[in-house]
């Protein structure tokens, strides 16, 4: 009888494993032997790590790092403990991301993504590790939503947070249903690294930070140097101020500044002119980068005598006047105002309000008188006072609604936000400023950009990220009328900033 | 104004699972309309209550599933509560006098199976325990407004569901220990 040879197929790694010398086999075999005694998750979820980083042993080594250097890159002491300590943290969730949880639905989540664009292709295998390596440093972001009686809370989830290949559209949905589901989501295309938020975790602040100590690591491990300075150090101790509600704290400080608080100040308005296209079933349905030229962007603002918040804000005023057919009404943008600024904080969670900038549509013209106006209203509405005021409102809210159940309050805040937050403004700019890395990083990233998941009525919301000399405007759209990028890009020509402008295809049923 | 695309193609599904969701929610609103409306018009027992909380229980169990906490335990507790309502209105508006006995049982079953569900996979499980514990709690408040509000004669179906209740409650405090308190802690937090 004919005896059947099973053949034994052997993988990558050990066929490399197996080439190597004796001195050199023990030390990988001591590594992995380590790693695994690092790693006390589920067998499934640890045979996977120890395989994410026998990936990453491999790239190094095949693209020439000598076997030493490279289990030095891969240290396992940028664990820390974080694998092999059972989950017990948790984190209640700060006075701006309450609401989050309570509106969203199927059809509408609060997301927003950071990407960095690098000047060579992503190496997935060597990302997976950079990520495995930061996720410790930032803990409130290692979590998974649950919920409580009262309010929904962080709950922190020991795991492997896996990266994944880009193929939905930008600011999709996450599943945050199942135990230990993960609220964010590490995305790479081509030369592209993004990172995608729950809003319940962060702002664009604490985002930017995650971001940048993710590529600062990925960096190390592809063999670049630095001093690291302005980039949090993954191997650090987290500080309980990174995690803290700082509304509560400046909520303090602003109460003896504030003559008469009043409910809902800043919060409540007329309902705004929207943008006239049909709304699309995928929200965004496209996504638009207009690359501009920093130094251009802001020599315009600066012979205007505006900032250069102000000058784009009246550009997407002017561009939402011609999106619209509507004659009458108010063109209101909502505009995020980080309290940091006021309240010097390290949390890594939301610590920003907003104030919404308003025009009459017949008051928006194109030219110096108006942009002098959105300067002027912008300065205003984005004072410490006015800030104040929507603090201690929100503060207010937040109190009075604590002892209602969760049950009755997400009926309640899920109607009253897709009814009053997002039809009382037609678009909205968050700038997230000028992003600086250490000159050793900068030289292998090419941009970044910032782009603002879907809204509920409005067609379009903007945001705005500058790295280097590109200054990049970002528009999600949920429409797929394009008057609005059509106008905006004819008014920045016009000035003479010609946009180089990138984006995704019309994804619509 | 022409772009260079830098996303991958994306595939439809989802917006197409959306569409069909939107179609299913507006049928369900207009067939309960309709059996409202039709209910009034010929007159007769409120059996509409009935028909109209089933396509509720359809839809919230199948059509909209929870987007937190989606797992075996809260999904198996929503299922008995929504059936329990359903047997209580079906013995309100069409046959009554058996709830009294059916209710309980059922609870008191799922009780078992719950904890069967809980104790098998506890390392996990017991992240998921808030469903459990207010059921538990309306367990008990169920059986407070029956013999106190309602001032009904005690039956055995509801001593048992008692028991399980307590039983089960004991169980999550031994098996959990402080970190019973530090769960109650996170999930009735007010901050």
């Amino acid at each position: 009888m004919k005896k059947k040879n099973k053949e034994v197929e052997i993988s990558p790694f050990e066929e490399f494993y197996f080439s190597l010398e004796n001195d050199e086999g023990i030390l990988v075999k001591e590594y992995l032997d380590s790693l695994r005694a690092h790693i006390l998750l589920p067998k499934e979820e640890r045979d996977e790590m120890v395989h994410d980083f026998e990936k990453a042993i491999l790239f190094l080594c095949n693209t020439g790092v000598p076997l030493k250097e490279s289990l030095e890159r891969l240290a396992i002491s940028n664990l820390g403990g974080f694998y092999s300590r059972p989950p017990v943290n948790w984190f209640s969730l700060d006075d701006s991301a309450k609401i989050y949880p309570l509106s969203m639905d199927a059809e509408q989540m609060a997301i927003f993504r950071q990407s960095v664009y690098l000047k060579a292709d992503v190496v997935p295998d060597i990302l997976q590790i950079a990520l495995t390596f930061t996720i410790k440093r930032f803990p409130s972001f290692a979590t998974t939503v649950k919920k409580g009686f009262f309010w929904h809370y962080l709950d922190t989830s020991k795991r492997r947070y896996g990266i994944e290949s880009e193929t939905g559209i930008p600011c999709m949905q996450l599943n945050i249903a199942y135990s230990s589901s993960q609220t964010f989501r590490v995305i790479w295309y081509k030369n592209r690294i993004s990172v995608e938020f729950f809003h319940i975790l962060t702002d664009g602040t604490g985002a930017l930070a995650f971001l940048k100590a993710l590529i600062a690591q990925y960096l190390t491990l592809l063999g670049v140097k630095s001093s690291n300075e302005g980039i949090v150090d993954i191997n650090e101790r987290p500080e309980a101020e990174e995690v803290e509600n700082a509304y509560s704290r400046a909520s303090h400080i602003a109460k003896n500044e504030i003559e008469k608080p009043k409910m809902f100040s800043g919060i409540m308005d007329k309902p705004a002119t929207q943008m006239s296209g049909k709304l699309s079933f995928m929200r965004p349905c496209q996504v638009f980068h207009f690359n501009l030229d920093a130094k251009k962007v802001k020599d315009i603002a600066k012979l205007n005598k505006v900032t250069v918040t102000s000058y784009i804000l009246s550009r997407l005023l002017i561009a939402g006047k011609s999106a619209t057919d509507d004659l009458e009404g108010d063109i209101s943008l909502q505009v995020p105002i980080n309290m940091r600024q006021f309240y010097p904080s390290r949390t890594f969670k939301n610590f920003v309000l907003y104030c919404g900038i308003r025009f009459p549509i017949g008051e928006i013209r194109n030219d110096a008188i108006f942009l002098q106006k959105v300067s002027k209203q912008l300065s205003e509405k984005s004072s410490i006072e006015e800030m104040n005021r929507m603090l201690s409102s929100t503060r207010g809210i937040v109190k009075a609604m604590q002892y209602v159940p969760l049950s009755l309050k997400s009926k309640v805040a899920g109607f009253c936000y897709g009814f009053l937050g997002d039809r009382i403004f037609s678009n909205m700019l968050s700038n997230i400023g000028v992003v600086r890395m250490p000159p050793e990083y900068s030289k292998y990233i090419d941009k970044m950009d910032f782009v603002l998941g879907s809204t509920i009525t409005n067609r379009a919301s903007c945001a705005m990220i500058t790295f280097g000399n590109t200054t990049t405007l970002s528009i999600s759209k949920q429409t797929s009328d394009p008057s609005f990028e059509d106008a905006l890009y004819a008014l920045f020509c016009s000035d003479g900033i010609i946009p180089s402008v990138e984006g995704s295809k019309l994804n619509d049923i | 104004m022409t772009f260079k695309e830098v996303y991958p193609h994306v595939h439809n599904k989802r917006s197409i699972r959306q569409f069909f969701m939107t179609i299913c929610k507006w049928l369900f609103i207009f067939a309960s309309i309709t059996c409202a409306l039709f209910n009034i018009f010929i007159g007769g027992k409120a059996w509409s209550v009935v028909a109209i909380w089933s396509m509720w229980l359809v839809w919230d169990q199948l059509l909209n599933p929870d987007m937190v906490e989606y797992n075996r335990i809260s999904q198996i507790i929503k299922l008995v509560i929504n059936s329990c309502i359903l047997l209580i209105l079906t013995d309100n508006f069409l046959a009554s006098g058996w709830a009294a006995q059916v209710v309980p049982i059922i609870c008191s079953s799922s009780m078992g199976l719950v904890a069967v569900l809980l104790f098998t996979d506890f390392k996990t499980q017991q992240r998921n325990l808030l469903p459990l514990i207010l059921f538990c709690f309306e367990c008990l408040i169920a059986i407070a407004v029956y013999y106190i509000w309602l001032r009904t004669q005690i039956n055995l179906a509801m001593v048992i569901m008692g028991l399980c209740t307590f039983g089960l409650l004991m169980a999550c405090f031994i098996r959990l220990g402080g970190e019973f308190i530090e769960e109650f802690k996170k999930r009735f937090s007010v901050k």
